[in-house]
């Protein structure tokens, strides 16, 4: 058993660029929230439907999580972090369907969105004290702390990313193991809590932490 | 249970495995630099040692920060 990403083809000769199933599965994933936004946004109305319903529903919970942790910037975050929480979220939930790889369960898919937000991050620190006010930020209050504070700042993309990499993989090696040890019993609902609930909850902490990251940069 | 509980519950729970790895990442991503410059200087443990305790302290310091950035109201 290979749990990692396994190479489908090359895009370009026979070294250059492997295209892995999770890279499919992740272009899918975004196809299939195109699809979705386009359909929960047609035909908007100032009395919503229930199509619409379901989109606003969607866009106000995400903003009451990110509104209490930056106060006034709720609305201009909102589509980054968003666009995080549903990727992450379709990514996670659509391992559940037999057969597709989820790709967040590879570790350059997660290590991707965790470098988008360190750079966001980073953008946002210095957005709010100038570039050389960031910078000189990271030896204060005192200059011993530059090493720590440099240290702590580049081990967050690799915690960021690893988290939500091993809590899919671990999920779905827990899975496939429990399916040749007693295939007929637990599958059903253990399948049901790693890819629905655990892939939710994850989706979820990770726009959270992205968040708690970005109200450190600005703190 | 109000809804504000629930906020807070939920921060708290996206932070709980969060702030273990950020300590590890920080303590390996400390050694591993320690292991690069005893490599370049051909020392043997000096570096790699203390790249450890500064990696560690930098672990617990960005988990401070997070979480008295996340917590504060």
């Amino acid at each position: 058993m290979n749990p990692g990403p396994q190479i489908q083809f090359y895009l370009f000769g026979n070294e250059l660029l492997p295209i892995t199933d999770t890279l499919i599965v992740g272009w899918v994933s975004v196809i299939i929230i195109l699809i979705g936004a386009k359909y929960l946004t047609s035909q908007l109305s100032i009395r919503p439907n229930g199509k619409q319903n379901i989109a606003e529903f969607m866009v106000e919970m995400i903003y009451k999580q990110i509104e209490p942790m930056l106060p006034g910037e709720g609305w201009r975050f909102l589509p980054f972090i968003a666009t995080i929480f549903i990727y992450v979220g379709i990514g996670n939930l659509i391992g559940v369907v037999p057969g597709v790889t989820n790709p967040t369960g590879d570790l350059n898919t997660t290590l991707g969105l965790a470098l988008v937000v360190f750079l966001v991050v980073q953008y946002e620190g210095m957005r709010e004290y100038g570039v050389w006010g960031y910078i000189k930020g990271f030896a204060e209050p005192v200059i011993f702390l530059l090493p720590i504070n440099i240290i702590g700042e580049l081990a967050k993309p690799i915690s960021h990313s690893f988290r939500l990499f091993g809590n899919i993989v671990g999920g779905g090696i827990i899975i496939t193991l429990i399916y040749q040890a007693a295939p007929a019993l637990i599958p059903v609902p253990l399948h049901a809590w790693f890819g629905v609930f655990v892939g939710a909850i994850q989706a979820l902490i990770f726009g959270m932490v992205a968040i708690a990251y970005i109200s450190v940069a600005k703190s | 249970m109000d809804k504000k509980d629930w906020r807070q519950i939920m921060r708290g729970l996206s932070l709980l495995t969060e702030v273990g790895l950020m300590i590890v990442s920080a303590a390996a991503l400390g050694f591993g630099s320690g292991y690069l410059i005893d490599n370049l200087l051909g020392f043997d443990l000096l570096f790699k040692l203390s790249g450890l305790m500064v990696g560690l302290a930098a672990g617990f310091y960005s988990v401070y920060k997070l979480l008295t950035s996340t917590f504060d109201d």
